[in-house]
């Protein structure tokens, strides 16, 4: 019944020759919004990033803390986000331009896109981020801690953008914010304090607790 | 500038033959170093993620000062045609100089993925290389060691048209090389892990950006000295008149600003009774610039 997007089976992570996690299995769907929670130094990035190196090209990762770098509009910025789908002068074909339209429409962002993006908060900033996934038309949305030094109000609006985009798209998101996490999460990702990995798509609460205590 | 206009027109050969010899070249001398510093300045600070990143700090100049300094001082003055005009033997010490400080500066940004630390390396390199300049210094007769100052003061003067054009040249292959990377060097301002996931090659964007600032240092250190500050502060100059960081803008935008700088530096030199060196002058004009820059954004 559901679309497997990335099925992946018995991956041992590591960073720096450091062996992190091992015994890896997971599968997204479509339609996923999934939670990947576990302590700073746990592996989140590192899975995220090996699922992005496993994954085609429909996968896009939005990494954490871009900067917002002075003296670019908000379309721009979505515009050379799409650096594999502009031509050399980094223009995009009438299509994409359209389909950036759509995607700033989507995320309710389109009345910010004159706006230099050193002027944006960090929530709206973070939806252009992920209005350029949509424009490269992601079917899996791979987001490093999108709701980091945001506050409550941005936090929510983003988690809940994550949630409306999960009807075509999947979304891997990492955060440690795990009470809103949990309230939009579809299925919960867990690098447990003992190093194994946990997915649950039921009891995600109990999952979540793995990464704190020894089970 | 003027006057010596007025005369050409009443048919004065021999301010025909200053305009052609000594006005022109000094120009377009002053016109081509501006712009070709700015520009790799421009990029130097989009590669590095350092908005006082240039040519000079980032050890190239001191490179092309020593290549100066090794033809100066251990080989004699042989390298000199008549007496105070730097010959081509320095000119061309000084153009490898530059290229071999920029040969590090590429091993390194392999090694260093992270910009500030490949920041720091270059300053340090410059640190090394003027030491041993120093050393040269030490060591050197009084004669030669006159004549090195005179390089190294900066100046727009002692230009020919040949070396007018090696430095036309550079220019139009570092903008070349920039432009068709302009891009590349949009994304790249958002970090390297940013530009990577979208699918942008940042080593070549690097080595790119990096080689096109070489050719552009290059040549003009060979012909003009070490010149700095020109190439920190057009491309800021740039940005806050176009109000935008886009390369397809910033590039063109910072060659024009240096140009006019450079020119600008170069004839406020010319006011005082004796002409004062030039590098001096674009650091009195240039400082208070980067202070300025420095005061206004100290997140950077």
């Amino acid at each position: 019944m559901k679309d497997t997007l990335i099925n992946v089976r018995d991956l041992a992570l590591g960073h720096g020759g450091k062996p992190l996690c091992s015994g890896v299995s997971f599968e997204i769907c479509k339609g996923d919004c999934i939670m990947l929670c576990g302590a700073n130094g746990s592996g989140k990035t590192t899975l995220l990033k090996a699922i992005l190196t496993m994954a085609g090209e429909e996968t896009v990762m939005i990494p954490t803390r871009i900067p917002k770098v002075a003296g670019f509009t908000l379309r721009e910025f979505v515009r050379i986000s799409c650096f594999t789908r502009s031509d050399l002068g980094g223009r995009l074909s009438d299509a994409d331009e359209m389909s950036l339209d759509a995607a700033l429409r989507r995320l309710s962002i389109d009345h910010l896109e004159d706006r230099d993006i050193s002027t944006l908060s960090d929530g709206e900033f973070q939806k252009a981020g992920i209005a350029s996934a949509v424009v490269r038309k992601a079917s899996v949305i791979l987001l490093d801690e999108p709701t980091a030094f945001l506050d409550a109000e941005n936090r929510i609006s983003v988690l809940r953008t994550l949630r409306e985009l999960c009807g075509t798209t999947a979304i891997v998101f990492s955060t440690h914010d795990l009470h809103d996490g949990l309230s939009v999460a579809t299925k919960v990702f867990a690098i447990g304090s003992d190093g194994i990995f946990r997915c649950a798509e039921e009891d995600m609460d109990k999952c979540v607790e793995t990464i704190f205590h020894k089970v | 500038m003027a006057l010596a206009v007025a005369d050409l027109s009443c048919g004065g050969t021999a301010d025909f033959q200053v305009m052609l010899h000594l006005r022109m070249p000094r120009m377009a001398t002053a016109m081509l170093a501006g712009a070709a510093l700015s520009l790799a300045g421009a990029q130097m600070q989009s590669v590095l993620r350092n908005p006082l990143a240039d040519p000079h700090i980032m050890g190239v100049s001191s490179g092309a000062a020593l290549g100066a300094a090794i033809a100066t001082m251990l080989g004699g003055r042989a390298g000199f045609s008549g007496n105070t005009l730097p010959g081509i033997s320095t000119a061309g010490a000084a153009f490898l100089g530059a290229l071999a400080a920029a040969i590090v500066i590429l091993a390194a940004s392999k090694k260093f993925k992270n910009a500030t630390t490949l920041l720091i390396f270059g300053v340090m390199l410059g640190f090394i290389v003027n030491a041993i300049v120093s050393i040269l210094q030490f060591s050197s007769d009084a004669e030669s060691l006159k004549l090195f100052y005179s390089w190294t003061a900066g100046s727009f003067s002692n230009s020919t048209w040949p070396q007018i054009l090696i430095m036309a040249a550079a220019l139009a292959i570092g903008f070349i090389i920039s432009y068709n990377s302009r891009k590349g060097l949009d994304i790249i301002l958002f970090g390297d892990e940013f530009a990577q996931m979208a699918g942008a090659g940042v080593t070549g964007i690097r080595l790119r950006a990096l080689l096109s600032s070489c050719v552009l240092t290059g040549a003009v250190t060979a012909f003009c000295g070490p010149l700095g500050f020109v190439g920190i502060v057009a491309p800021h100059i740039a940005r806050a008149i176009c109000r935008t960081s886009a390369h397809s803008t910033i590039l063109p935008a910072s060659l024009l600003t240096g140009c006019i700088i450079s020119l600008a530096a170069d004839l406020l030199s010319q006011l005082a009774s004796a002409p004062l060196p030039t590098a001096s002058t674009m650091a009195v004009v240039g400082i208070p610039v980067i202070l300025y820059i420095l005061i206004k954004k100290p997140a950077l």
